[in-house]
């Protein structure tokens, strides 16, 4: 019990330090802000919880359809939903003008802007999932007798078959599964670095969806000691390295030889130490190094190698954020590439409010 | 006119094709031999639009280049003229102002989710009411024209005093240059001020389309 006070006071304290940065991003003139980059820090946290979360729809269709790991669907469901909740919430914060947001995407939709079919993908993706969750949950929560599972199954008459339940969860999540697709894609276009990747950038997008939907379902079958799925997850985890170190050699090729300016391009991030020792070093060689060698059967180790991955994979969203705009010259000058002090605090902030709704959310449906 | 004048003129024609008829389809020629640097449209922009004076983001600034074994570049941005004081390493020193290009196939326009950019009369106009500040059409920008504004929180742009030329009047620009190095009017009306003189445009690879041309452009110039 002190144990859970101590873990939720401490969620909420960072929360509360993140809501301190929206503070100092919003209220706070800060004149410095308009003198960087526009993307930033923000846009590659969203970047990062909303693509891992969709990612993580990948583990709920391997569950469903293919019978493998399924004790950890109810986790799974569950974090994939608040980490596009929270990362949609994070770029959310970030826009300058959040509250005109749901009229002008209503009266003044532009049908061929990327962006706006990224957002009703999201709206699709949520729904789906909410729904899909309700369904997937409903049955348990209709046993019991506490006010959040009264509030969230609504009426204990309708949808009372079990099994129709399941059904209809199932293709809900599909359908879900098919959506994260079509974002990874829309995604890949968006975020693509013109004469270097686009528009194939989405392939290597998949082939990062696979690594952080393998690293956060062994992440969660270790914490949750649900060792029976690690086995089925662990090879799973070392394919999707596998495809990972693929996609990014080919990246990294088909940059250098394309064109004068992808090379120029791909040097400049070869130039970051974050690429070498964020991307390679602690996302790409630590994972290979624990599969590879016996210590792939420590359970702790292989926790260790899932996170040193899913650090890999948050800093390369920080690298392609910022290096799309390396080459950006705002009014006839280069604009400097900060991450500023509130940034990191709404990160702090962002983490922790998925951890507390997370672990509310995994103590109710239990 | 030269041939190749004459050739690069009519990778404009898409251009011209992409404008709805009946518009007037204003265009900006800039001749950068005219250009002094003294920066009096960079100000007078700043004042007209309202955009802040001491914040290197502006509608409109002006480039100052020194080309010689490598190339050197100066920008003035701000009300603050650089050039004044500086000592250039070269002797070939020349001015390029730069702004929006209002280009027929415009980037900003595209990607916006909200149309908060929108064509008018040929001029790629900002909607201040509907943008929502996601800066998308800022990364978007090829040729960093737009930037956000510091005190409404949405993105601006130059929009060729748009607010002026519906009332007959020529941008502010045009208006203040003391060497008249900015000509502003219909691809028609400004045919006479190019003549003669090598025609380009910023960044022709993009494929945007440029309503901004450029008279004896050095081709150091390429952003």
């Amino acid at each position: 019990m002190v144990k859970k006070l101590v873990l939720i006071t401490s969620l909420i304290f960072l929360i509360l330090l993140g809501l301190l940065g929206v503070y100092q991003l919003h209220v706070q003139h800060n004149v410095e802000l308009y003198l960087s980059i526009p993307w930033r820090l923000l846009v590659a946290t969203y970047l990062f919880l909303v693509s891992s979360g969709l990612s993580l729809c990948i583990v709920v269709f391997l569950a469903e359809f293919f019978k493998k790991a399924r004790s950890i669907v109810d986790e799974v469901l569950i974090l994939s939903l608040v980490m596009i909740i929270v990362g949609l919430a994070v770029i959310a914060i970030d826009l300058d003008r959040l509250e005109r947001a749901g009229y002008a995407v209503l009266g003044h939709a532009n049908y061929k802007s990327l962006m706006f079919w990224l957002i009703m993908f999201y709206v699709i993706e949520v729904l789906l999932l909410l729904f899909g969750s309700w369904f997937h949950f409903r049955n348990r929560l209709l046993e019991k007798k506490d006010l959040i599972s009264r509030i969230i199954v609504i009426s204990r008459r309708i949808f009372t078959d079990e099994k129709k339940n399941y059904e209809i969860a199932k293709t809900l999540n599909f359908f879900a599964f098919l959506t994260a697709i079509l974002v990874y894609i829309d995604l890949g276009f968006l975020y693509a670095i013109e004469d270097w990747h686009s528009p194939f950038l989405f392939l290597f997008f998949v082939a990062t969806a696979l690594v952080t939907a393998f690293s956060l379902a062994l992440v969660i079958a270790v914490v949750h000691r649900k060792f029976v799925d690690v086995e089925t997850l662990k090879y799973g985890f070392g394919f999707s390295i596998a495809v990972y170190t693929v996609f990014l050699m080919w990246r990294i090729f088909a940059g250098i030889y394309s064109s004068y300016f992808s090379e120029e391009i791909v040097m400049f991030y070869f130039r970051i130490p974050s690429f070498w020792i964020t991307e390679i070093f602690i996302g790409l060689l630590i994972p290979i190094i624990i599969i590879v060698t016996p210590a792939s059967r420590n359970y702790l180790a292989l926790f260790l190698a899932a996170v040193a991955a899913l650090l890999g994979i948050f800093f390369q969203r920080i690298n392609l954020v910022y290096t799309k705009q390396e080459s950006m010259l705002i009014s006839g000058i280069k604009f400097s590439p900060q991450i500023f002090l509130f940034e990191i605090l709404i990160l702090i902030g962002a983490l922790a409010l998925v951890s507390l709704i997370y672990y509310i959310l995994r103590e109710v449906v239990r | 006119m030269r041939r190749r004048d004459f050739l690069k003129l009519l990778a404009m024609i898409p251009a011209t094709s992409l404008i709805p008829s009946g518009s007037k389809n204003y265009t900006m020629v800039i001749d950068v031999d005219r250009c002094i640097g003294c920066g009096k449209c960079v100000v007078a922009c700043k004042i007209e639009n309202d955009v802040p004076k001491h914040l290197p983001t502006s509608r409109t600034w002006i480039e100052g280049y020194s080309v010689g074994e490598d190339v050197q570049k100066v920008v003035m941005n701000t009300v603050e003229n650089p050039f004044l004081r500086f000592n250039w390493k070269y002797e070939n020193v020349f001015y390029v102002p730069k702004l929006c290009n209002q280009c027929s196939n415009a980037p900003c326009v595209q990607v916006c989710p909200v149309n908060a950019r929108f064509y008018s009369e040929g001029i790629v106009l900002v909607d201040k009411k509907s943008c929502i500040g996601c800066k998308y059409c800022v990364v978007a920008c090829p040729y960093g024209a737009t930037y956000v504004h510091p005190e409404e929180k949405v993105t601006d742009k130059c929009t060729f005093c748009y607010h002026r030329i519906y009332k007959g009047l020529t941008p502010v620009c045009v208006l203040l240059c003391p060497t008249g190095c900015r000509k502003f009017g219909t691809i028609d009306e400004l045919e006479k001020f190019s003549e003669g003189k090598r025609i380009s445009v910023l960044k022709p690879e993009k494929k945007t389309y440029p309503k901004v041309f450029y008279l004896n452009l050095d081709t150091t110039v390429i952003e």
